[in-house]
């Protein structure tokens, strides 16, 4: 009992309850029966949601210009992603060309808002990854509002390992995976996202 | 059968009185994790099949099995094999026992008992002795057949360690769904060694970094809702989920504390990571760190007294501890390599870390002070270590190398004693719970 964890102070009624029971464990002569668990409930964490498109077409608000589609983003920015070296939030000089491309298609769109996205490689702990892809993102922001971005138009996140672009351990695999991601994200006031 | 019950009755008594340690002949000792194994016999005993539950079998020689199974997974102890099958109403002679070698000896007897439930009476016989040193009668419902064993594996464990088993006890992990880019994951729970799993939540979004609530009803979780990760208090009795208001940045690696009553979590923001301590009832958030850097994962010691957590604060990722209000912090891990994912053991005589050396990840322990350093773990990528109740078995992440998916282990403190856990496909970030009701 000296390792037990918790129950040492009856915070409710129920911890007393389980106190008790846990006495029970070891009183075998109360000979209480397993309490009967109800099944596991399931925790919908998608739901309620409206029905989204793909992430990767999002359909955007008409915009000031037609052609704010994530296509076009992609076409005009080369590429939505950029990529780090390996455990750095530094922007290197191609990551630096590519935000511009992207600052400069967003000032074209001022009413599309853009989700900037840090995802680290498997090689560090998982909890540094996070922390590690949330610096990247905060880098990312930092650029884009240098390049005359509204901040507020801007929010960032962190995948950190969680979600790899590939999945092998070799350096290539693991390259790919250290980047920062801008997903268009609509327009201001407009709900769905 | 009168003169059984008295018996295990008095044996109980006696497993009460002295509730630490068999300091006789059945006692084992891991003081520097490392024991010569005590050799014990678990004969089958058969009670033919109960009803309610099929598929199984002879039930009692279906819960001998697992009481095997349990047992020789903690590489505390040695099975001796002794030939053939005891039923349930046979007198147990020791003699052929003795002759084999065994020290201890597990009789367990399964009878249907009244309201269709299972009665597993389970016996610590010192072989040498010629005594009964421990005995339960268990009780539970038919559904929960595989926790009768899973209590007697405990029972002998903690009266031959001085320390709570850790059989019946539960595992939360993450599962994949999905491949790259598009991967999502889902929480799933099931029993320490992979039987009765059951999906927790569902859905494309993507769940993360798990971990019990010392009562076990509840769970903590980081979960994405469109992008933006936050963390989740969910009750598994109720099914009721409660989100944290936490400040602004992005939330994770939340742990409860001791007593249940907060959370401790770090956020990042503005690529600057520290650690929150937040109070569920009042919703009160309190900031531990200050420094510049990334200080994550905080795990409470078992006392609720201190925190250990990683920061990069040094250049690298190392291990700190510091006062439960955030004072007093100080570095505690050193040597070559980067220390990460602390977590503080429930016996609070050890901390263990995921251990980075040339992009390799492995499983170690050290003592709260830092000091008796040692990796246990020998694969590619090892990581996310979770201390079973015992604080003798620690449950951790393997990937091998070559892009396969990542699956669940339960290793001694030796590292001699590992095996994987059965899941259903990937099986990641595990976070071990500590006694069952």
């Amino acid at each position: 009992m000296r390792h037990k964890p918790s129950g040492t102070s009856p915070i409710n009624g129920h911890l007393l309850r389980l106190s008790i029971l846990a006495l029970c464990g070891v009183l075998a002569a109360c000979q209480r029966p397993t309490q009967m668990l109800p099944p596991a409930p399931i925790f919908d964490m998608g739901a309620p949601q409206p029905p989204q498109p793909e992430r990767s077409q999002a359909v955007l608000r008409p915009s000031l210009r037609d052609d704010a589609t994530t296509a076009d983003f992609d076409r005009f920015a080369q590429i939505s992603r950029i990529y780090f070296e390996r455990n750095s939030a530094s922007l290197t000089d191609e990551a630096r060309r590519t935000l511009d491309a992207q600052a400069e298609w967003l000032r074209e769109h001022p009413d599309v808002r853009a989700s900037l996205q840090g995802h680290a490689d498997a090689l560090g702990t998982r909890e540094h990854q996070l922390a590690l892809g949330e610096r990247r993102a905060a880098a990312m922001k930092f650029h884009l509002a240098a390049r005359g971005i509204e901040a507020e138009r801007l929010t960032i996140t962190s995948f950190g390992k969680q979600r790899p672009a590939a999945l092998g351990l070799d350096e290539a695999s693991q390259k790919s995976n250290r980047r920062g991601e801008t997903v268009l994200i609509g327009a201001p006031g407009v709900s769905g996202h | 059968m009168k003169r059984l019950d008295r018996r295990s009755i008095l044996a109980c008594l006696a497993l009460i009185g002295t509730p630490a340690a068999a300091q006789g002949p059945l006692h084992v000792d891991i003081t520097q994790g490392v024991a010569s194994p005590l050799p014990i016999a678990i004969p089958e005993v058969s009670s033919g099949p109960l009803a309610g539950v099929p598929d199984v079998g002879d039930m009692g020689v279906a819960l001998s099995h697992i009481v095997r199974d349990d047992l020789l997974s903690a590489g505390l102890y040695r099975l001796v094999a002794v030939e053939g099958r005891l039923a349930a109403d046979q007198e147990v002679v020791l003699a052929p026992f003795m002759r084999a070698g065994a020290q201890a000896l597990v009789i367990g007897r399964a009878q249907a008992a009244e309201d269709g439930r299972l009665a597993y009476e389970c016996l610590l016989y010192d072989v040498f002795g010629g005594k009964v040193e421990a005995s339960q009668r268990i009780l539970v419902s038919t559904a929960q057949w595989r926790r009768a064993a899973h209590k007697c594996a405990d029972m002998v464990f903690s009266f031959t360690t001085g320390d709570p088993g850790h059989f019946d006890t539960r595992l939360l992990y993450v599962a994949e769904d999905g491949q790259p880019p598009d991967q999502g994951t889902h929480l799933v729970a099931t029993d320490y060694d992979g039987a009765n799993a059951t999906s927790l939540t569902r859905g494309l979004q993507l769940v993360a970094m798990p971990a019990f609530a010392p009562d076990i009803r509840r769970i903590v979780f980081m979960s994405y809702q469109d992008a933006q990760p936050k963390l989740v208090v969910a009750d598994l009795d109720s099914g009721q989920a409660t989100t944290l208001n936490t400040p602004d940045g992005v939330p994770f690696a939340p742990r409860f504390s001791p007593d249940g009553r907060s959370v401790v979590f770090a956020l990042t923001r503005g690529g600057d990571s520290d650690i929150y301590a937040i109070e569920l009832a009042s919703g009160s958030v309190r900031q531990l760190t200050n420094e510049a850097g990334a200080d994550t994962s905080p795990s409470y010691s078992p006392d609720g007294t201190s925190i250990v957590f990683e920061s990069d604060r040094s250049g690298e990722q190392q291990l700190y501890v510091m006062a439960a209000n955030g004072s007093g912090q100080r570095r505690i891990s050193f040597g070559a390599g980067a220390y990460g994912s602390p977590s503080w053991s429930p016996r609070d005589d050890m901390i263990a870390y995921t251990h980075i050396e040339s992009g390799r990840l492995r499983i170690g322990v050290m003592k709260p002070d830092g000091s008796g350093r040692r990796i246990i773990t020998n694969g590619a990528h090892d990581e996310d270590p979770s201390w079973a109740l015992s604080g003798r078995a620690i449950a951790f992440q393997r990937t091998t190398a070559g892009g396969s998916r990542p699956s669940l282990w339960i290793t001694d403190l030796t590292g001699k004693a590992q095996h994987q856990v059965r899941t259903q496909g990937s099986a990641s970030d595990p976070a071990w719970s500590g006694k069952r009701p």
